[in-house]
């Protein structure tokens, strides 16, 4: 009864192995930088096999015993989120010892709206210092008010609040599947946003025009970009590349994080592997929320795309 | 609690019979109610187990009745929700309506009273699920059998509980324990497992259980938490912990259930020769083939007897206990060591039934009488195994027998008539003996630090003194024990009086105040 998402998770291949050592060098870093916390390292959506989890240990960031179960007092470094019953058993046995919060993030997170928030201990548990949200699924719009809302950014959102209460700078971790599967009416709302800055921001015009290339990047300014779902799968990548973290930056200046987008990368697209699109992202606390917000947002422009890169079948990055 | 309407126009059908007609197709989705017998009920109402230890203990025996080889118990880190995993046979949602829905007479047995590998089960009546209880609001089952593609998913509502006697009495005198609600799924394996969640433990449960209470004040409680059974077997062993209570409560409930439930000895739970005379009762429970994992740590029982270390001659035995009366038949065998058992939960009686232990160590040996042998009776750790005759004299909590039945009274009698013998025994070979061999070893360290005397501070000062006392000496390792005078702790002033006399005794006056003044520098050299 091995879930898709598991089995997805669970994969070895080189890529992953990639993008797995960069939350990994995120996770120690953090560490090392507040090893006295009492908020938790990390929380994850790990999947059954929890092989982030694993890495951790593997590294020593998280101890374990003889049995291969966690230290008591590292039982509060990791946390996972898994709702589904028989994932549950499959983690814990694989990691006795692990917290692992049995419901689905968006319930943790008490949905995308902004009028109710975590209570309790699971407001600590939301203020970990990286989280990593390995969704392994496509950007859905849903029409909210007749806005469009991805769900995972409205969570972005509520993490930026939960940890703007402490100051808490933090890492966004973000996985997405990476096809972008918008209608031309969707499409053409998000090449809006895409091209605001464009005139403002020459340097953030100019990577853009890089990674997008030439063409894509002219049909977003002149708005005749076609329904994403008709481009291919390395453009509608390189859209989500684009899209995910400004949008990202946007939300987070809101709450006074600056953020600093360390990694921003694509990797597979191919016959046999799924695209998937994946991002590091810091929190910065800036003080400048009250007086420049918007100079924060901007500064947060300018390293959207510098991390920028592909990551190949054989896992190098380019 | 109001049910939707169609759960209730289902349960209408269900609470009927658990009976469908061939052919009629069963909905996924199913509800109905937990009935308990008002036999059983108070009981349960007022607490059937003295510790969550049991309530889990009961849920692994149930595993061990459904052939399981392995079940995987995990509390840590917090004990919010416990799941008992089993590779046992599983269950359908045919068995759990027929099984579970109505807690009454024996059902376990029904058909058979061994399960399809042959082990004789352990349970009577279910109740090991309807345990579940009274540590948790909540407890979802996810089960399928071998060769079936169904999978079977239970949430039972224990709130049910909670309510008032008079709105839970249902149908003849039932009282209604719980709610259910339940889909059948698709399985895509051939696979049989069981998996038991308890979830929203309640808050004292879930604090021991997690080992989460802190010790007594000024303590700090030992954990076995993340122990492998080598490094369990090792601190029981070595550190001898006086009582169990210098753990954790997480400990403590580990060593409850390991000690109740089918696992295996540790390695070298007891001393070698010891160890052979109980070989096979050692390898019967390993031929059950049942291990329970525990939060990743193998469990063993936790029974580990080794006389303390030092002690002189023979230190420990054995003796083998077999009784056939008429009407029970038992086995098992009674260690002593000399000196007390530690911890003293092991001190006592443990009476076993189908591998199962009823309750704990009984430190009274079933009402034995105190003045017999009393000090000699905490030397005494013994594990007796009884046939089925006994398990009806067992009260319904498993952990209390019933002092009036014929069988509890054969049984009991046999155990103090072997206690008795055992206890002569102990006296003879370990207590006297030890006695005898004790005052032997310690004459032996007298004469050995009197010679070191003579030769550092008494042969400067006079030849003929020290040859005197080396007489003496000699002699006193001819004698018994028991006539020596170096049979006990002599003081540094007792072994100068030694060579004063023995001086005074051999010199003339004038070389004897000529010795005393040259043993008298030396000394204050």
């Amino acid at each position: 009864m091995t879930r898709a998402v598991d089995s997805a998770m669970d994969e070895e291949r080189p890529e992953k192995v990639r993008v797995r050592s960069l939350w990994l060098e995120k996770l120690r870093s953090y560490r090392a930088a507040y090893p006295e916390d009492d908020v938790p390292l990390y929380l994850t959506l790990s999947g059954a096999y929890a092989r982030d989890v694993q890495l951790l240990i593997h590294d020593g960031l998280i101890k374990v015993t003889e049995v291969g179960a966690i230290e008591t007092s590292h039982q509060g470094v990791a946390v996972a989120i898994e709702s589904n019953a028989n994932a549950v058993w499959e983690l814990q046995r694989r990691i006795p010892g692990l917290k692992i919060l049995e419901q689905p993030f968006e319930n943790l997170i008490r949905s995308g709206r902004l009028t109710v928030f975590p209570q309790g201990e699971h407001v600590r548990l939301c203020q970990a210092r990286v989280v990593n949200l390995d969704l392994n699924e496509p950007v859905k719009f849903e029409d909210v008010d007749g806005e469009l809302v991805f769900p995972p950014l409205q969570w972005v959102r509520k993490l930026c609040i939960l940890h703007a209460e402490g100051r808490l700078e933090w890492c966004l971790l973000l996985t997405l599947h990476g096809e972008a599967l918008w209608d031309s009416g969707e499409t053409k709302s998000i090449a809006s946003f895409l091209g605001e800055n464009f005139s403002r921001e020459a340097a953030f015009a100019a990577a853009s025009r890089h990674v997008l290339g030439e063409e894509l990047f002219d049909r977003i300014v002149d708005g005749t970009i076609p329904a994403a779902n008709r481009l291919d799968v390395a453009e509608q990548q390189k859209l989500l590349m684009l899209y995910v973290p400004k949008r990202i930056a946007q939300i987070a200046h809101e709450y006074g994080w600056r953020a600093e987008t360390v990694h921003n990368l694509r990797y597979g697209g191919t016959t046999e592997r799924a695209p998937m699109v994946t991002w590091v992202i810091d929190f910065r606390w800036d003080g400048r929320v009250s007086s420049q917000p918007d100079a924060i947002y901007l500064d947060s422009l300018k390293l959207i795309l510098a991390g920028a890169g592909h990551i190949a079948e054989d896992g190098t990055l380019s | 609690m109001r049910r939707p309407a169609n759960i209730r126009r289902h349960l209408q059908v269900t609470k009927r019979g658990v009976c469908y007609d061939v052919g009629v197709t069963r909905p996924k989705h199913f509800a109905g109610e937990i009935t308990v017998s008002s036999r059983i009920v108070d009981y349960l109402s007022s607490g059937l187990y003295e510790s969550p230890a049991a309530c889990l203990k009961e849920l692994i025996n149930n595993s061990y009745d459904a052939d399981a080889s392995l079940v995987e118990v995990f509390v840590k880190p917090d004990a919010n929700r416990i799941i008992i995993a089993d590779n046992g046979h599983g269950i359908s949602r045919s068995d759990f309506e027929r099984h579970f829905t109505r807690i009454s007479e024996s059902h376990k047995r029904d058909d058979s009273d061994l399960t399809p590998r042959g082990r004789r089960k352990i349970g009577k009546i279910g109740i090991g699920f309807i345990a579940a209880n009274e540590i948790c609001d909540e407890m979802e089952i996810i089960s399928t059998k071998s060769g079936s593609t169904e999978l079977l998913r239970v949430t039972i509502h224990f709130d049910k509980m909670r309510e008032h006697l008079s709105d839970r009495r249902r149908e003849g005198d039932d009282i209604a324990k719980a709610d259910y609600t339940g889909d059948v799924e698709h399985a895509d394996n051939d696979s049989n497992f069981t998996r038991i969640f308890l979830k929203r433990v309640r808050g004292e449960a879930r604090e021991i259980l997690a080992g989460a209470r802190p010790p007594r004040p000024g303590a700090k409680a030992k954990s076995l938490y993340g122990l492998s059974a080598k490094s369990v077997r090792k601190v029981l062993a070595e550190q001898s912990p006086p009582s169990w209570t210098e753990f954790d409560e997480y400990s403590r409930t580990l060593l409850r259930v390991g000690l109740n439930v089918p696992v295996k000895y540790h390695d070298n739970w007891l001393p070698a020769r010891e160890l052979r005379r109980v070989k096979d009762l050692q390898e019967e429970v390993v031929d059950l083939n049942f291990a329970v994992s525990y939060d990743g740590a193998e469990l063993r029982k936790p029974v580990v007897l080794l006389p303390p270390s030092g002690a002189a001659g023979e230190a420990c035995f054995i003796k083998r206990f077999e009784y056939n009366g008429d009407n029970v038949a038992a086995s098992g065998y009674f260690y002593a060591q000399h000196g007390t058992i530690k911890p003293e939960e092991l001190q006592g009686v443990l009476i076993r039934i189908r591998h199962a232990a009823v309750g704990g160590y009984n430190s009274s040996f079933l009402d034995f009488p105190a003045s017999e042998g009393s000090l000699i009776q905490r030397w005494i750790s013994a594990e007796v195994w009884a046939d089925d005759r006994l398990e009806d004299a067992m009260n319904i909590d498993r952990r209390t027998l019933r002092v009036a039945h014929p069988a509890y009274v054969e049984l009991q009698r046999a155990i103090h008539d072997e206690l008795r013998t055992v206890i002569s025994e102990a006296r003879r070979r370990l207590y006297e003996t030890g006695s005898v061999e004790r005052r032997r070893t310690k004459a032996a360290v007298a004469v050995s630090q009197m010679r070191e005397v003579v030769r550092r501070d008494v042969a400067p000062a006079s030849a003929a003194v020290a040859a005197e006392l080396e007489r003496t000496l000699r002699g006193a390792e001819r004698d018994s024990a028991d006539k020596s005078p170096f049979a006990r702790r002599l003081s540094v002033a007792e072994f100068y009086e030694i060579v004063v006399d023995v001086a005074r005794e051999i010199l003339p006056p004038r070389v004897f105040a000529e010795f005393i003044t040259r043993l008298t520098e030396r000394l204050s050299r």
